[in-house]
């Protein structure tokens, strides 16, 4: 059903956000560019009043202390991202929980995995099933994206508890999603937490396969 | 401090430029590491700066990828132009919107941004984009004739409109 393109478009970014952790560094940087400036400010006091008192209020071993704590803080937050093996997970993830949340309108009703595979056929890859989708009951399905390649939103039947999971596939590339467990080299799925939903993140037959699950 | 709101919206100006999630974390974090550089600019809202910003270290990249060109449009080729209001009549099934956006060119997407998302006018447009009014209008009416002819895009007014600006 055609919706005014502004909107449209509004949805569109509105689905993308900085992660978790990309944002506690924006707010490091902020943080500790904040104090440095302080920090200048002070010693300009300093320079211009009485030592003696100057001294009194701010001792430099406490600066320097203070100058060396946010150095530490952001180093740790800068290099971090380095010992992540899965950089992108937070962010698929994120988006994931995002639209799990949202429960926007299907696309198709099918409780049939081959019936929902033939509905998809604006996708540029197929439809598969994945040894960790063996509990999973088809419910149905519809076009949506993740770090804006386009995917296939697939929702669950509701369980007893009358929970909907939500999975998505999409065509796996490692240069926009990152390095990501795969299991055909024997490697275990990854979970990752956003707004207290898990998600279950896996490569499999070259299918991105990131599920919420039911906790 | 900028909040996180205002980050995210330099995020999305960036990714709406053509940046993938990297290079757009890239943009805002050396915007914001600039921005922060003594002498701080006193701005009562600092965004602007920072789209203009984001912007210029976007195009500084691109120009030295040798990807990015400034397209050049003979304004008085075009038959008409268009208000940025002319967009408003046209509408899109959600499913091909990443499609859509993906067949457009930077500026195309960023113009698109601007309009839908931080609700810019022409002439605030204009200005960010560093380009007199007519040339921005002469865009905007090849960008609508371009979304329309994308077969994802509808005019709900097609027949009974007249954008003439």
């Amino acid at each position: 059903m055609p919706k005014p393109l502004k909107l449209e478009l509004q949805d569109h970014y509105q689905s993308a956000k900085l992660t978790d952790k990309q944002l506690a560094r924006l707010n490091s940087l902020q943080e500790l560019n904040h104090s440095n400036s302080k920090r200048r400010a002070e010693s300009l006091t300093e320079s211009s009043s009485a030592k003696q008192f100057s001294n009194r209020l701010f001792p430099k071993w406490a600066l320097a202390c203070c100058f060396l704590l946010a150095v530490m803080a952001f180093f740790q937050y800068q290099w971090r991202p380095l010992d992540d093996p899965w950089p992108k997970a937070d962010a698929i993830a994120a988006e994931v929980v995002y639209n799990h949340l949202k429960q926007r309108p299907l696309d198709f009703i099918e409780s049939d995995f081959h019936e929902l595979k033939q509905s998809f056929v604006q996708l540029d890859f197929r439809l598969q099933k994945s040894a960790l989708l063996d509990s999973f009951i088809y419910g149905g399905g519809r076009y949506c994206s993740l770090l804006s390649i386009p995917a296939a939103q697939i929702r669950s039947a509701k369980s007893i508890q009358g929970e909907y999971e939500t999975l998505y596939q999409v065509d796996y590339r490692e240069s926009i999603f990152g390095a990501l467990p795969k299991l055909v080299q024997g490697q275990a799925s990854i979970i990752r937490y956003h707004k207290g939903v898990a998600v279950e993140i896996w490569v499999d037959k070259g299918i991105l396969f990131a599920k919420t699950r039911s906790i | 401090m900028i909040e996180e709101q205002n980050l995210n919206r330099l995020y999305r100006y960036a990714l709406s430029l053509g940046a993938d999630a990297d290079l757009a974390y890239d943009l805002v974090h050396g915007a914001i590491s600039r921005f922060l550089e003594p002498p701080i600019p006193d701005l009562e809202d600092p965004i602007p700066y920072l789209i203009r910003s984001v912007r210029n270290a976007f195009i500084d990249i691109k120009r030295r990828d040798a990807r990015y060109q400034h397209e050049t449009y003979d304004e008085e080729g075009s038959p008409q132009d268009y208000d940025i209001k002319a967009l408003e009549s046209l509408s899109i099934d959600q499913n091909f919107i990443a499609q859509l956006l993906g067949e457009l060119s930077s500026q195309e997407r960023e113009i698109l941004f601007l309009w839908a998302v931080e609700g810019y006018s022409t002439s605030e447009l204009a200005d960010l984009l560093n380009m007199p009014k007519g040339t921005l209008l002469s865009k905007i009416y090849r960008l609508r004739n371009r979304l329309l002819s994308t077969a994802f895009v509808k005019d709900a007014l097609q027949n009974s409109g007249n954008y003439y600006a």
